[in-house]
């Protein structure tokens, strides 16, 4: 029988502890049938079992292109995470996906990007990231704009600098008031605030954005205020989810599954969602 | 009665002496059964009313977030059951009595289902009931009292000897093993629907240990490890507090004799430490409480 | 496919025993033993006699024997170099489940279009496949029943493959929906008698005084009413007595919901599923957030679930008007009470526009 709810093994092939509480898993299948088929596109996500305890969900935040492995980063918070966390390089876990709908990069071709991301949120993003500039040909302009509460707080730091040190794209990096240390050489300010001050231009322009709500929620005014349309901005959402295909009823947002119909919206199709999330 | 009780809210909701009363209804007349009923409207109140139908433990909606963030003082209908849950509630230091108006009812026993009966009597009356202390409930706890006060009548079926007592007196002799056996099976059917612990009045905590997976207690599924661990949890934690109302007992889907448990363990209580739960608003509840005195020989089993 | 046919009681006790002698494992409404007369459940069985199909008014309905209450997915070990995942051991068989009412059968419809939505659920459609539904139109209606409101024209056929209608005469006319329930019926090795004219006649009449026995509610402005308020006051208001309990979810033959959990036992530890509720506070609770933390947040769930969001993906209202919530619900909450205030909104809201 084919069974749904069965995850793949895979092994930990390397282990990045990003912040005190934020790691990464560098993934590989055990069975190479099942590596060579596999494939998802950028911003799907997946099950991710720790034996033992239990699975837990997050989105794959490698590139769609890197078909040797894949990657995911988690905060440690709850249950599964906790003991996710524990786990280093050789530890298996399992996997199940990749599930939901994804973003359309090859849709956005010939059009300014601009990536707005905050915290942990750039996991997403980053996927996103990556796969554009897979094919950095097919898009105008790429920005980055990321921020955390503190320089610790920062994630992906190595990648960080590489793409700061690529000219074809621009990069602005900031930490919350306070969160900054005396080698700090990016910007200071909330993320809104500075997407302001680099006021991209709504023409031709998509932006993705991902981040704790509260932070999303001002992105959103910002973005107004500068003319951007609610079909312009795009981002995902995240709800508790368990099974991840649709079946245990619980991530919806008003008739809409985010395991399913999701986890990718454009803003204009949260405005039409009910306050639930 | 019913009717001066309805007279009593109508007087207290007009006055604003409180903003919610909360009491009983008809629900379905069909099946003879009645449900909580809120009133916030004077107009409302001929829908009141009160009978040995009335099952349910209002007291259990003092603690509910929604209602005591909407409401500064609420009235509450109380019969002995409920007006014990309020007492244990009040020693918890979990309500305010200043935001509660009590007006106290005499409850004859209530009946075992929702037949038609004529008149309570050993036959009809549920089992909790016989042994009650409280028909009419501690005038301490009153603002009001209603009284349809019960004579010394040796045939009021509340005087009887509580069925589940009685059960108990055979019971207690057989062998540990069959005892556990009996109660392994009956939690065995258990569902984890939780209607035990949300019916409960002195079920309150905001996140239940059955909830918690930082650590995970017990496994969120019904399987037989899990059920009798919830069970015996829940019992542990009503042990001196249970106040005997039998909502969970009677909630239960699938009819685990719940109070046949919370009976066994107060009766134990009362053995070791002459206390009651619900009885007294002043008390310090048993379980929190040390003497020097106390006996040990509860650590014994 | 339609065909009619009539049996004496004696007929039908004979025939269930031969299917039960044929090795069908056959499921049928029992009373739970030791409990009030009010506890049927659906039960293996062993001779048709253990049957009580005079109400037909199961506690719980037959979702579990499709959907239990507990599944396991799949088990895990360590062998020392990693680990290995099994499914569980599961044959499927064919099997029956006799003595269901017609909204029962709806019921399992509803699901169906859940568990095989894009990602197809085996361990429910596997079972639903090899099953056959032996139906009776209902002996015993009360209060609580609304089916006709929300299925339609009683009785709900769709979903049956033999129905099944006991005459004033105590003599059944069998209906045969299906292939399957066609297959059936050749066990009776006898020559069995098709229903008459006259017999036709009085099944009619049998089913039409079912359907006159059934109270009406008009649902039909439900929908647009729950589609354009979400933030109305009447959430806030129409539930206050409502306890969080997971009853009305647990007993409903249309609440699909679960969690997945881990059974961890010495030598394996198994993945599995069990039922979960909308109503509990930790359905949707993150570590982080809870989107649903006030209780009235969950009880517009449920009621939006069931009439908006699952007609949008399913186009099929997932309630079938059983009346099990009803019956169950600790504090006398009435969700046709409910239903009959939000369509009296939705028809003034229509007038007004």
């Amino acid at each position: 029988m084919t069974n749904i709810y069965k995850p793949f093994v895979m092994e930990i092939i390397k282990s990045f502890q990003e912040t005190p509480d934020v790691k990464t898993f560098r993934l590989k299948f055990k069975n190479d049938e099942i590596a060579k088929n596999f494939s998802f596109k950028t911003g799907q996500f997946g099950e991710y079992t720790v034996f033992g305890v239990g699975e837990t969900t997050f989105c794959i935040s490698s590139s769609a292109f890197q078909k040797d492995y894949i990657e995911c980063s988690f905060k440690k918070v709850g249950e599964v995470t906790t003991a996710l966390e524990r786990l280093d390089k050789g530890d298996e876990i399992g996997f199940r996906g990749p599930y939901g709908n994804w973003f359309e990069i090859d849709e956005w071709a010939g059009k300014n990007l601009v990536f707005v991301a905050g915290g942990i949120g750039l996991a997403p993003i980053r996927s996103c990231f990556l796969s554009c500039l897979a094919q950095r040909e097919k898009y105008k302009d790429i920005t980055m704009i990321y921020g955390a509460r503190s320089v610790s707080d920062l994630v992906y730091k190595t990648q960080l600098n590489e793409w700061e040190k690529r000219d074809d794209i621009k990069t602005i990096y900031t930490v919350d008031p306070g969160g900054e240390n005396s080698s700090w050489k990016g910007k200071i300010g909330f993320v809104p605030t500075i997407l302001e001050k680099a006021d991209p231009k709504p023409d031709n322009t998509v932006v993705i954005t991902c981040g704790p709500p509260i932070m999303i929620k001002f992105v959103l005014k910002s973005l107004k205020k500068m003319n951007f349309e609610d079909e312009q901005i795009i981002t995902t959402l995240e709800m508790k989810m368990k099974c991840g295909i649709g079946k245990c009823g619980r991530c919806n947002i008003g008739p809409y599954y985010v395991c399913k119909h999701g986890p990718v919206f454009s803003m204009a199709q949260i405005k039409d969602f009910p306050l639930e999330y | 009665m019913e009717q001066i009780l309805r007279e009593k809210v109508k007087e207290l909701l007009k006055q604003k002496t409180i903003d919610l009363f909360i009491g009983y209804s008809i629900s379905d007349p069909d099946k003879n059964t009645y449900k909580p009923f809120f009133i916030t409207d004077p107009r409302q109140v001929d829908k009141l009313t009160y009978n040995s139908y009335c099952f349910n433990n209002l007291a259990l909606y003092l603690t509910k977030d929604e209602l005591k963030n909407r409401y500064k003082k609420i009235g509450l209908l109380c019969k002995g059951c409920d007006a014990r849950a309020v007492i244990t509630l009040c020693q918890e230091n979990q309500i305010e009595r200043d935001s509660v108006y009590i007006i106290a009812v005499t409850c004859n026993g209530v009946y075992r289902d929702n037949q038609h009966y004529e008149k309570i009597s050993k036959d009809n009356i549920a089992d909790k009931c016989p042994g009650c202390k409280v028909t009419n409930p501690p005038a301490s706890i009153a603002d009001e009292i209603i009284e349809d006060a019960i004579k010394d009548d040796k045939d009021n079926p509340v005087n009887m000897q509580s069925p589940i007592s009685v059960w108990w007196e055979n019971f207690d002799k057989l062998p540990n093993e069959t005892k556990w056996l009996y109660f392994k099976a009956e939690f065995d059917k258990c569902i984890k629907c939780y209607a035990c612990r949300q019916v409960c009045p002195l079920c309150y905590c905001t996140i239940c240990i059955a909830d918690q997976n930082l650590p995970r207690f017990f496994s969120k599924s019904s399987d037989a490890s899990g059920n009798a661990a919830w069970n015996i949890v829940r019992a542990y934690h009503l042990t001196g507090r249970c106040i005997g109302c039998g909502e969970c007992e009677r909630v239960c889907p699938v009819r685990i004799p719940l109070m046949k448990i919370n009976k066994r363990m107060s009766q134990a209580v009362k053995e070791f430490f002459d206390y009651e739960g619900g009885l007294d608003k002043e008390a310090p509840p048993a379980l929190v409480t040390f003497k020097n005195d106390d006996d040990e020989n509860l650590f014994h089993g | 496919m339609t065909e009619l046919f009539k049996l004496s009681p004696f007929e039908l006790n004979a025939w269930m025993d031969l299917l039960i002698a044929a090795g069908y494992p056959v499921f049928a409404p029992v009373f739970e033993e030791g409990t009030d007369k009010d506890n049927l459940y659906f039960k293996k069985i062993k001779k048709w006699n253990d049957a009580d199909i005079g109400k037909l008014k199961t506690k719980r309905g037959p979702k579990e024997l499709f959907f239990p209450i507990n599944e396991d997915l799949f088990s895990y070990k360590y062998n020392g170099d990693g680990f290995t995942l099994e499914d569980p051991e599961i044959e499927y068989e064919p099997f029956i489940v006799a003595g269901l009412r017609p909204c029962d059968t709806a019921g399992l419809d509803v699901i169906d279009k859940l568990f095989s939505w894009d990602y197809k659920d085996e361990f429910y459609l596997k079972k639903r496949e090899k099953a056959i539904l032996i139906a009776f139109t209902c002996p015993y209606t009360d209060s609580s029943c609304f089916c006709t409101s929300v299925l339609g024209k009683y009785p709900y056929k769709d979903g049956s493959d033999i129905m099944l209608t006991q005459l004033k005469s105590k003599d059944y006319i069998v209906e045969i929906l299906t292939e399957k329930g066609k297959k059936l019926l050749s066990h009776l090795n006898k020559v069995i008698n098709p229903a008459s004219k006259e017999d036709l006649k009085e099944l009619k009449k049998e089913l039409d005084n079912i359907d006159k026995s059934i109270k009406k509610i008009k649902i039909d402005k439900v929908k647009s009413w729950l589609e354009n308020n979400f933030e109305d006051d009447y959430w806030k208001n129409c539930a206050l007595e409502c306890l969080s309990c997971g009853i009305c979810t647990f007993v409903c033959p249309t609440c699909h919901c679960f969690d997945i959990i881990e059974d961890r036992n010495l030598d394996k530890i198994t993945r599995r599923r069990t039922w979960d509720s909308c109503s509990f506070t930790d359905f949707t609770r993150m570590k982080v957030h809870q989107p649903r933390q006030e209780h009235f947040r969950r009880w517009r769930q449920r009621l939006m679930h069931k009439y908006y969001y699952y007609v949008n993906n399913f186009e099929v209202i997932a309630c079938t008007g059983c009346g099990r919530c009803i019956e169950s619900c600790p504090v006398g909450i009435n969700i046709m009470t409910m239903l009959s205030e939000i369509d009296d909104k939705g028809k003034k809201l229509k007038a007004k526009a």
